[in-house]
């Protein structure tokens, strides 16, 4: 390889590592444009392009507002920003912009609030803070291969549990307990406050070893599509 | 216009680092857009652009690789620090460098074995356990790998005609 080459080459490189380690925001900015998330759509009027972005603006404030619960919900909760996600299979985590100086605490629940109804205020829990930094967190979904954790369903509060991955499943279930699509699905985890719902049932069967019933958990969010989720402060 | 090249003339045409680089970038471009692009389509992740990296590494040159990895790591790290997922990505395709003039000339076979074991090996020193969760992970993140990476070596092995 010609040295002139070579030189330019190890420019470049340099050029990515200082990217890299100073502006890793702009990778995530790049990875939301290969996604298809937030296309801003490019005109030739300058009136045009400025009624397009204030629309873009408008949108994204009205989908955020989505993600706010309709109550106050005191202190308990920290707003947070969803910065980047995991880029692999089989694992599920999610960075965000809230860390320790903000209160944010190993082990806590991490919620979100779609729908923004009235009455709406004990959110729905879509995983817990696995490790803090100053200023930032990262929050393990129920979506990950790792997640497990003991859920309640119905009225009846049949035991369950649920094991994490790219469809949630409920296992360990009562062979004999009766369980319909729909039912709603609880925590009942000690770490988190009580009975947080995280979606309902769908497709009960019997288990393959035939001792237990197992089912599929269905949410009612696609998790790419939320910007902001909050962080149980205690 | 000619449409039918020989392989003389193939092999002209991506002479020179920046003709190398260029392809190099746009499949790595291709590979970053499909594994995101499968995520919103398919709700699941496959590992397009490690596979593309292991696979380009038989191909380019030492600084050519180190820029795409690195470019790699920059889409991919989704901390502000290093992780060690990343750190796997970074040495995988290094690894295949290093050791690819010991390796038994650009075969199919070689391809598959590097690829699957790329991939394995990213996925059992990052996260073992999720191999004994259930038993449906181990095809599914080898099996979409290797059909990218084996569609992904035979096309750059006539583009370059070794």
């Amino acid at each position: 390889m010609p040295q002139k080459e070579r030189w330019f080459l190890w420019f470049l490189i340099l050029v990515v590592l200082a990217l890299i380690l100073i502006k890793p925001f702009w990778g995530w900015q790049l990875r939301r444009f290969f996604s298809g998330v937030d296309r801003v759509v490019d005109t030739n009027s300058s009136l045009v392009l400025e009624n397009q972005s204030l629309k873009s603006e408008l949108l994204k404030l009205e989908n955020l507002k989505n993600y706010f619960p309709s109550k106050a919900v005191g202190d308990n909760y920290i707003p947070t920003l969803i910065y980047s996600r995991y880029p692999f299979s089989l694992k599920d985590e999610i960075f965000i912009d809230r860390g320790l100086n903000q209160g944010v605490q190993v082990g806590k629940a991490a919620v979100i609030f779609p729908n923004n109804k009235e009455g709406e205020v004990s959110g729905i829990l879509i995983g817990k803070i696995e490790s803090v930094f100053p200023e930032t967190s990262l929050v393990m979904t129920i979506f990950d291969e790792r997640w497990s954790s003991p859920v309640g369903i119905g009225d009846k509060r049949i035991q369950a549990l649920l094991r994490g991955g790219n469809k949630p499943k409920l296992t360990l279930m009562d062979k004999e307990a009766t369980l319909k699509d729909g039912d709603l699905v609880y925590s009942l985890d000690a770490g988190f406050p009580s009975l947080l719902p995280l979606g309902v049932v769908r497709a009960p069967h019997l288990a393959s070893d035939h001792l237990f019933q197992e089912a599929d958990l269905e949410v009612g969010y696609n998790l790419n599509e939320v910007p902001i989720l909050w962080a149980r402060k205690n | 216009m000619k449409f039918q090249f020989s392989g003389r003339e193939k092999i002209k045409m991506f002479e020179g680092s920046e003709k190398r680089m260029g392809l190099g970038f746009l499949i790595f471009s291709l590979a970053a857009m499909l594994q995101f692009w499968f995520l919103l389509v398919f709700d699941f992740k496959v590992d397009f652009i490690l596979v593309s990296l292991i696979v380009l590494a038989l191909f380019l040159s030492f600084e050519e690789m180190i820029l795409l990895v690195l470019a790699g790591v920059w889409l991919l790290n989704w901390q502000r620090s290093f992780s060690l997922e990343i750190l796997y990505f970074l040495i995988i395709p290094m690894v295949v460098i290093a050791f690819r003039r010991l390796l038994p000339g650009k075969l199919g076979v070689t391809n598959f074995m590097l690829v699957l074991l790329g991939v394995m090996l990213f996925y059992t020193f990052s996260n073992f356990s999720i191999f004994f969760s259930r038993a449906v992970n181990v095809p599914l993140v080898s099996v979409p790998a290797v059909i990218f990476g084996s569609i992904l070596f035979f096309g750059l092995r006539r583009l370059f005609r070794f």
